[in-house]
């Protein structure tokens, strides 16, 4: 464990490694509490801590299983200091959600295997819209007004391409 | 049962959306986790729905900084800070350290592009080929070659790179072996081949720097220009210092602003360690 009180010495690899988890270690936290401002407080603490400890992490062992235990002593300590009415989930539901992610982890890899494979068979307009919200992260209200479509349209319309995504992962994973 | 099922699912969708856009209400929150405790089916699609959205964004999505950004808002200084607090140091220095680099990476100046022209190059690096609508190719393209409605730009080679700044100053970057057709661009859209991009209201750099400093109730503005030398192939002190200050708060905002700065930049060995010795020298503000 690096000292508090030094820089960080991080190498180019652990940086990028630490880069590429961003998104899958933010979906691991905001399963598990919901709220976005929360996850991403997490989320900064969870990248402390991989830092502090970057020397304890062996190279060539998996960074992504070592990096959501890390999160998830995070989240369990986050949840241990916030009162009771900042936390979304109860004891119960959180664990239910804990035990049956837990189940799920191992499979990411071939879930962005066959999710990509999934949006090749989205049509045009679909992939417009996907492009719109999460390349140029625009709200609903916005990709509505550059479409001349109503706010709820795009709303169904992207819920509509979602469930596909999904049925179509879920489908390929049996 | 089948009704309740399909109760439930409707819920949860509309909740879904809600949650993504990070606009659940307390009662759809509270609806959320009474969904969620009472059916394994409904835990399941939540997941499954969360996963592809993370999914979406890591396929689609350009990496989010905005986590790194929240890290500047709670980022100030305190004078009279116990120890304990380093550990935010380090969450800082990562925030920062990234932000700024984004901020160094994103900003680029250059002179507003005449309004008759579709786009211009900001930056190149390597080779691009340009084909005018009338068939006719542009000659020896470089940084600020206008380019009009109707060209075909390719960068013909690995490792090429071109961006193009439109007159709303937003930028589209073309990289490797890529291919792209500027249709049309007008003040709220622009369509590069099949594309079309929809120009939201984003603020540029130099504003965001603002916009935090007035956040963060920063009152003094100083511009040190040409006060650092970040980049290895730019001779000299290429970089200016932006920074809002208030002494009686410890407030401290900065944006480090590279000149002919390119999008991939060669940074000196310095950088970082003058990058870490500037997040390092400051501390956090509890508010």
């Amino acid at each position: 464990m690096q000292d508090k009180n030094q820089p960080f010495q991080l190498d180019e690899e652990f940086v990028a490694m630490l880069t590429e988890a961003q998104q899958r270690l933010y979906g691991f936290i905001l399963k598990r509490l919901v709220d976005h401002d929360q996850s991403n407080e997490v989320l900064q603490l969870t990248n402390i801590v991989l830092c502090r400890k970057a020397n304890d992490f062996k190279k060539g062992t998996n960074f992504m299983a070592w990096a959501l235990t890390v999160a998830n002593f995070q989240i369990l300590s986050f949840r241990k200091k916030q009162s009771r009415d900042r936390l979304i989930f109860s004891d119960e539901t959180f664990e239910q959600i804990v035990e049956e992610d837990g189940k799920r982890s191992d499979d990411t890899p071939s879930r962005l295997f066959h999710l990509k494979e999934c949006l090749k068979k989205i049509d045009k307009e679909d992939s417009k819209l996907l492009k719109m919200r999460y390349e140029q992260r625009l709200p609903f209200k916005e990709i509505a007004a550059a479409s001349h479509k109503t706010s709820n349209a795009i709303r169904i319309q992207a819920h509509r391409i979602h469930n596909r995504l999904m049925n179509c992962v879920e489908k390929r994973m049996r | 049962m089948r009704i309740g099922m399909i109760d439930w699912k409707k819920d949860l969708e509309i909740l879904m959306s809600k949650l993504t856009e990070g606009k659940l209400s307390k009662d759809e929150e509270k609806q959320l986790e009474k969904i969620l405790r009472s059916n394994p089916e409904a835990r399941n699609y939540y997941l499954s729905y969360i996963d592809v959205d993370t999914a979406l964004e890591e396929q689609i999505g350009i990496p989010n900084f905005n986590i790194m950004n929240l890290s500047i808002q709670e980022t100030s200084v305190s004078i009279a800070e116990n120890k304990s607090n380093s550990v935010f140091l380090g969450y800082w220095k990562l925030g920062i350290s990234v932000a700024a680099a984004i901020a160094l990476l994103l900003y680029l100046f250059n002179g507003n592009p005449n309004s008759a022209t579709a786009t211009t190059i900001k930056s190149l690096l390597g080779s691009v080929k340009i084909i005018q609508q009338n068939g006719n190719e542009l000659m020896n393209p470089k940084m600020g070659t206008s380019i009009s409605t109707g060209s075909t730009i390719e960068t013909v080679s690995m490792g090429s790179f071109v961006e193009l700044e439109f007159p709303d100053q937003s930028i589209f970057t073309l990289s490797d072996l890529s291919q792209c057709v500027i249709l049309r661009y007008d003040s709220n859209y622009r369509e590069l081949g099949d594309l079309q991009f929809y120009h939201a209201a984003t603020p540029s750099v130099e504003d965001n720097l603002k916009n935090w400093a007035e956040f963060n109730e920063c009152k003094t503005l100083t511009i040190s220009e040409k006060k650092l030398n970040l980049v290895e192939r730019l001779k000299g002190n290429e970089t200016t210092v932006i920074n809002y200050k208030n002494d009686s708060t410890g407030c401290d905002v900065e944006l480090w602003k590279v000149a002919g700065g390119i999008h991939v930049e060669e940074y000196s060995s310095e950088m970082k360690k003058m990058m870490i010795d500037w997040i390092l020298s400051k501390k956090k503000i509890y508010k």
